[in-house]
């Protein structure tokens, strides 16, 4: 076999300091990577869905009109993360409906619901709960959550819809379809960064809020505001250096609110209606929101700050801005090693340096393609 | 000179080649090599000894620094499981400096990992049946 020269990761680090500042890319791929949803529970959703959205269009006791089901939600927009905690299902019903009491439309889709296992079959249970505007279907024993939201459309599915909210007893506007169109346009403009800033951005909740937890379609609504109204740039920019931009621009924006204690909390516009999506925002949850953002931007500009040579502090910082969910230094280095086995490209250097790209000023020994055997502990 | 003989000069031509710091002893019809490996820049310099007998596949410990005693892939007396014996015993042909270090190499680093996830990333085969190879 011949000698093979590669480039690795010392010469990938001498690069790296002439051009500046690490920007994190692998890292953050693989956090992204980390946080997508569960696929058993994907999969799960894959089985129930068209089992529970055939039960909507065949009962009689809540009537629907053609297309009958829609899903909306995180789902469909892809920004859903780890554990996909709930799909929401719209149920497309009769226009008749808009002259009932929301609250009445809420109970009969309840009564609707309470036969669904009977219709699944199977040893599928279900416990449902009544919410403002729909259904929560538990399924207990998948591990499974569902919001079936009854909406009445105009004539077609893309327009405003209306749905019952029995907390004002109102039939308000609502437009899901819509935002997920304008939100693919959105992402597709910014070189399909929008998506994963909206996941990071939901992630970083999940790291800092037990309690005071901003709703994922608050923070949805905060960050396609910041990219489309350019408050927030993504072009030729790292998730690292944007992330750390939303967390600065959302601290500078709302930092007059915060410092008037009489002030409410911001008006969190909907893309697509204008209405404010944070209407119920606590003053007290808002200042939580506000310290965790203040501390997580400046964690995060110190680490845009360290040069390569610090990148191990950078990483330790951005361990504190993700809570510890951060990938380390020793996890990036063995998935790249890994992708780099399986392209059949990673080398050794005479000191046992493990090298991923190759390079022509590091000596070093293809390693051959190969897998570890056995496991003692098995 | 026998075949093993022969085998053995040219392994040890090969180690001084590619791992210059490997020292190697020869001792009857066992050849044993002690050196360091580092696989990253930011990892612990680990001292290893790889033992080539007669008849056996080579064999690599970890001797310092103590690794875990639960650390995976690893056969019963402790070697590391580097390869899989039934379909890539082949690619020992090349030599213990272009199969056996590289993949220690990749071992540690895997091995560090794994420390910190409790992952192993590292491509693997596993086995119900953990035995020490002992020939060839």
């Amino acid at each position: 076999m011949p000698e093979v020269l590669v480039r690795g990761i010392i010469t990938e680090t001498n690069q790296q300091k002439e051009h500046g500042m690490p920007t994190y890319p692998d890292y953050f791929d693989i956090l992204l990577s980390n946080i997508q949803p569960d696929p058993q529970r994907l999969a799960t959703a894959q089985t129930i869905l068209p089992d529970v959205r055939d039960y909507l269009k065949k009962h009689e006791a809540l009537k629907t009109v053609n297309p009958h089901t829609r899903l909306a939600g995180s789902y469909p927009r892809d920004t859903a993360i780890d554990a996909l905690k709930d799909v929401d299902t719209l149920a497309i019903i009769h226009k008749d409906y808009l002259d009932e009491k929301p609250s009445a439309v809420i109970t009969v889709l309840y009564r609707m619901l309470e036969k669904l296992p009977e219709s699944i079959g199977g040893s599928v249970t279900v416990d449902l709960r009544k919410q403002r505007r729909s259904i929560h279907v538990c399924f207990a024993n998948l591990d499974f959550h569902l919001d079936v939201v009854p909406v009445v459309m105009p004539t077609t599915i893309d327009e405003v819809l209306r749905v019952p909210d029995r907390g004002w007893e109102e039939w308000v506007e609502t437009h899901p379809l819509g935002y997920q169109q304008w939100l693919s346009e959105l992402n597709k403009k910014h070189g399909g960064k929008v998506v994963p800033l909206i996941k990071l951005t939901k992630h970083w909740r999940d790291c800092h809020f037990v309690y005071k937890r901003p709703k994922s379609y608050w923070l949805e609504c905060m960050v396609v505001r910041h990219i489309d109204r350019g408050w927030v740039t993504t072009d030729s920019l790292s998730y690292a250096e944007m992330f750390t931009a939303l967390l600065k621009s959302i601290y500078d924006r709302y930092a007059g609110q915060l410092k008037d204690p009489k002030a409410k909390p911001p008006h969190i516009p909907d893309p697509m209606l204008s209405n404010n999506v944070a209407w119920n925002w606590e003053r007290s949850h808002f200042e939580a929101f506000m310290a965790r953002v203040e501390e997580s931007s400046k964690w995060a500009q110190r680490a845009l700050e360290k040069d390569v040579e610090h990148e191990a502090e950078g990483v330790e910082l951005w361990q504190q801005v993700f809570d510890g969910t951060f990938p380390t230094m020793a996890e990036v280095q063995a998935r790249k090693a890994a992708e780099a086995a399986r392209l059949g490209i990673l080398s050794v250097a005479s000191t046992g340096r493990v090298i991923t790209t190759p390079s022509s000023t590091v000596k070093s020994v293809l390693s051959p393609q190969h897998r570890f055997f056995g496991d003692e502990n098995e | 000179m026998s075949r093993f003989q022969a085998d053995v000069y040219r392994e040890v031509a090969l180690m001084r080649q590619y791992f210059p710091s490997f020292k190697c002893r020869l001792k009857r019809e066992t050849v044993i090599w002690h050196g360091p490996l580092q696989p990253t820049e930011s990892s612990t310099c680990y001292r290893i000894r790889i033992t080539y007998a007669r008849g056996s596949y080579p064999k690599v410990r970890i001797i310092q620094p103590g690794i875990r005693p639960d650390a995976p892939h690893r056969y019963s007396d402790r070697s590391l499981c580097l390869f899989y014996p039934e379909e890539e015993t082949d690619l020992l042909r090349q030599g213990i400096a272009k199969t056996i270090v590289p993949w220690a190499a990749e071992w540690l680093l895997y091995y560090e990992a794994w420390l910190v996830t409790g992952v192993w990333y590292g491509p693997e085969a596993p086995h119900p049946v953990v035995k020490a190879p002992d020939s060839t």
